[in-house]
């Protein structure tokens, strides 16, 4: 156990954030990822010009602004429809809009301070985890991983 | 200036709810703990203004949801990387994440989960909090 990265680095960073991003507020991702190559410049919290990828965690599901459900549930029908009436699966709350840009903060930062075309951030909510694709003119969600069933990110993170 | 950004140092300032938007669920009353009040928690009532902002902005630039086996084919190609060797055949199905899954807390998440993924886990504890 405890193989799955072994290129990756992570630091617990939710209580020691990247204060000098510009914003009045810290970074402070739950989990920092840095590359190994990095070595003893790994910071000891947050540094988004080092960091190679975010990772959110929440607890309850109401704070999951994708609509989309995990595979399988049975409600799928209806998470979907709600999503093509409403012409996107982000959910429109002050919760969801809260969350969509607490993360989409992280990776502004992250593009801010390093010349990347993309970045990747790990989204998990209880059982499931979605994988974000950032880019400079938006982002694109993976379906929802039950990862711990579902060997998709592992794969990710092999 | 806000008022509770004076009155309140240790917190950034917070955006008050609308009335007519429940608050975390419209059944269950929520105690005003400290938890409430913290930053990025699972409550999100207090929640700075900024981050509601960019998520206004951003939300019609999100796309998805994208099948999983599509993304990894598309965005990270294995037969691109050279001298990959995979380390999925450690993975435990059902077993490997049952600590984070059964977390009942979202800080007792964190390593549990990376216990799993990475053998390089720099855990900080920060008295202040």
């Amino acid at each position: 156990m405890g193989q799955f990265t072994p290129q990756l680095r992570f630091v617990d960073t939710h209580a020691r954030g990247d204060k000098k991003k510009g914003y009045q507020f810290e970074i402070k991702p739950d989990i920092s990822v840095y590359h190994k190559s990095l070595a003893d410049a790994i910071p000891a919290g947050c540094n988004s010009s080092l960091l190679n990828m975010h990772i959110e965690f929440k607890r309850l599901s109401q704070d999951d602004p994708f609509l989309s459900p995990p595979a399988g549930a049975p409600d799928q029908k209806a998470f979907v429809q709600e999503a093509f009436v409403q012409g996107a699966f982000v959910g429109s709350s002050p919760t969801h809009k809260d969350m969509l840009g607490q993360i989409g903060a992280y990776a502004a930062a992250q593009f801010a301070s390093q010349f990347r075309t993309h970045c990747f951030s790990l989204f998990i909510v209880c059982s499931t985890a979605c994988i974000i694709q950032w880019e400079r003119e938006g982002a694109i969600i993976t379906e929802p991983i039950s990862y711990n069933v579902d060997s998709s990110l592992v794969e990710f993170f092999s | 200036m806000n008022p509770s950004e004076s009155q309140c140092p240790h917190h950034l300032p917070q955006a008050e709810m609308p009335e007519t938007q429940p608050l975390v669920s419209s059944t269950t009353p929520i105690k005003h703990k400290s938890a409430l009040e913290r930053l990025f928690s699972t409550y999100t009532r207090f929640r700075h203004p900024t981050l509601n902002a960019i998520g206004q902005e951003i939300m019609g630039s999100i796309v998805g949801p994208m099948p999983v086996d599509e993304f990894l084919n598309n965005f990270l190609p294995v037969s691109r990387i050279p001298n990959y060797s995979s380390t999925m055949t450690q993975f435990k199905g059902g077993e490997s994440f049952c600590r984070t899954v059964g977390g009942t807390a979202e800080y007792g998440m964190y390593q549990p989960f990376v216990s799993v993924v990475c053998t390089q886990y720099i855990y900080i504890l920060i008295s202040a909090l």
